[in-house]
């Protein structure tokens, strides 16, 4: 593998350039022990080349990517591709530079339009990810002296908008209303400058935020609300909206971030909010200044992703047929995912060991699917974490199935007996 | 960095263990220190727990198993212990004088 050469000392500026590596040592250690039996590090793996929605080259081998997050399945939509080339032509490359200091193109505020039409809210700020969606409105929205209440288990981006915020952080336990609750009330009158922080579907175990009772919670102590539905736009609700519109709460949710890089297949992240004042941030949030603004084409290609979502529900109703036969299949193979049915269906293994023995297994069957251990799961637990999109076949559905089944601790039903079963 | 002790330092529920005072919880610095060990010592499988003792070089907590025994100790004392307050704690003492000045 291509570990790194190790420093030859040679000059005091060396000596020193070792000294900040050394912090690196460990993180080096953890890739060395996550090797699998094929030579293969699994954390972030290379796709020689990407064949489809769903298809790919790992290691040489044709495979089903079932590890990505493209729960629509539209990165090759023929009209979204069409978008991006056209506004690649017409618009150039990319605008090199960011929206405060040299301007916005028409496209990015038709963007924000649309996005805020589309939650029936006045105003959308578009970022240029989703990781920088949350730095910019956790970042802008608390100071040191206000409070954020964040569930335990959420995103690395979440609490980096918060070390970014400078404010006090308190955790609540994962998915716990009453805890959180517990936590808003012993703030006081504190409560009123808190904003509680949750995510629609957790992206380790594919799980749900219990929302209507974080409402009620939040509503009861007078703080605010932000949900991040990263993974959950175009998956959950009647018009794909997330988890606030699946569980009726969209009147109790002050702001939903979330990103264009998964359900709509490009890059970049958005908030949307009831709040008039929303836009303000702009002035303020450093990760929406200081950076670029998203290039024409990605634009233009999430604009016609976002219609996409919006008027053809057939992708979602696709996207949960697809999400019922595989966790329908693990669990009749004894290996029920860690959570309800949801587009990501994650499976706990005893030990990093085998996880990573399966993973390799999998992938030899021709089935690319994502190894999580410590410390990024939450509870100490390894998991294979396969995740299903709209763009996948009953037939690949079944070849993933297959191979699960194939693995030393399922029960060794074959798919197509579960299928059908 | 400075510590922001600003945060809710008093408490209204009683906690084994602990006088009230007019709607005041006094808890001792012994008591909390006790907690703390009795809630590592759980943690780490029994081992035996010094105040001098750092929570993740001596005592090997991983960042998940700090997160809950911050959590545990905010239910034992009914506080709120500031996850910014970690970036000055390294031992068990330290961490038992955090929760001190949360509690005054």
């Amino acid at each position: 593998m291509n570990s790194p050469a190790p420093f030859k000392c040679c000059s005091p500026d060396r000596i020193n350039a070792v000294g900040l590596f050394d912090k690196l040592a460990s993180a080096a250690a953890v890739r060395r022990d996550v090797v699998s039996a094929g030579g293969l590090v699994p954390f972030g793996v290379t796709v020689e080349r990407i064949l489809s929605p769903t298809e790919g080259v790992v290691a040489g081998r044709r495979v089903i990517l079932g590890g990505t997050n493209n729960y629509l399945g539209l990165t090759f939509d023929p009209d979204c591709i069409e978008a991006g080339v056209d506004a690649l032509r017409s618009e150039g490359t990319g605008t090199t530079g960011s929206r405060m200091a040299n301007g916005s193109y028409a496209d990015h505020l038709a963007l924000e339009q649309e996005l805020a039409d589309f939650y029936g809210w006045p105003e959308a700020i578009v970022f240029s990810t989703g990781y920088l969606a949350n730095l910019g409105m956790i970042g802008a929205l608390a100071s040191p002296a206000d409070v954020l209440v964040i569930d335990g288990d959420c995103h690395a981006s979440i609490y980096d908008g918060c070390k970014l915020s400078g404010a006090e952080v308190i955790r609540f336990r994962h998915n716990n209303a009453a805890d959180l609750d517990r936590r808003l009330g012993r703030l006081g009158e504190r409560a009123r400058n808190a904003l509680v922080i949750v995510e629609g579907i957790y992206s380790m175990l594919g799980d749900q935020a219990p929302l209507a009772d974080i409402v009620a919670a939040k509503r009861r102590h007078g703080a605010m609300l932000m949900v991040d539905e990263a993974h959950s736009l175009g998956v959950l609700g009647e018009h794909g909206r997330g988890l606030c519109e699946a569980a009726g709460v969209m009147d109790g949710v002050d702001f939903v971030v979330g990103t264009f890089s998964k359900s709509l297949g490009g890059v970049g992240g958005f908030c949307v909010s009831p709040h008039h004042e929303l836009g303000l941030v702009r002035y303020t949030s450093r990760p929406y200044i200081f950076t670029a603004s998203p290039s024409p084409a990605t634009i233009a290609s999430t604009r016609t992703a976002l219609a996409a979502l919006r008027d053809r529900p057939q992708l979602r109703a696709r996207l949960w047929q697809n999400v019922r036969r595989l966790h329908g299949g693990l669990t009749a193979l004894g290996l029920p995912p860690a959570a309800p049915p949801s587009p990501v269906c994650a499976i706990a293994r005893d030990s990093r060991e085998q996880a990573l023995a399966d993973w390799q297994q999998l992938l030899d069957a021709g089935v690319y699917v994502n190894l999580m251990v410590p410390p990024a799961t939450p509870g100490g637990i390894s998991l294979l974490r396969c995740s299903i999109g709209a763009a996948h076949s009953d037939a690949q559905v079944d070849q993933i199935l297959a191979a699960f089944g194939a693995l030393p601790s399922s029960s060794g039903r074959a798919a197509g007996q579960v299928a059908l079963a | 960095m400075t510590l922001d002790y600003t945060a809710t330092a008093t408490a209204g529920n009683a906690v084994a263990g602990t006088g009230e005072q007019e709607g005041y919880m006094v808890v001792s610095a012994q008591r909390i220190l006790e907690t703390l060990q009795e809630r590592l010592s759980a943690l780490t499988g029994g081992k035996h727990v010094t105040g001098d003792a750092d929570l993740v070089a001596d005592l090997g907590l991983d960042s998940l198993q700090v997160m809950e025994l911050l959590m545990e100790m905010e239910d034992a004392f009914d506080i709120s212990i500031p996850v910014n307050v970690m970036a000055d704690v390294r031992t068990v003492d330290e961490l038992a004088g955090a929760v001190q000045v949360l509690l005054a």
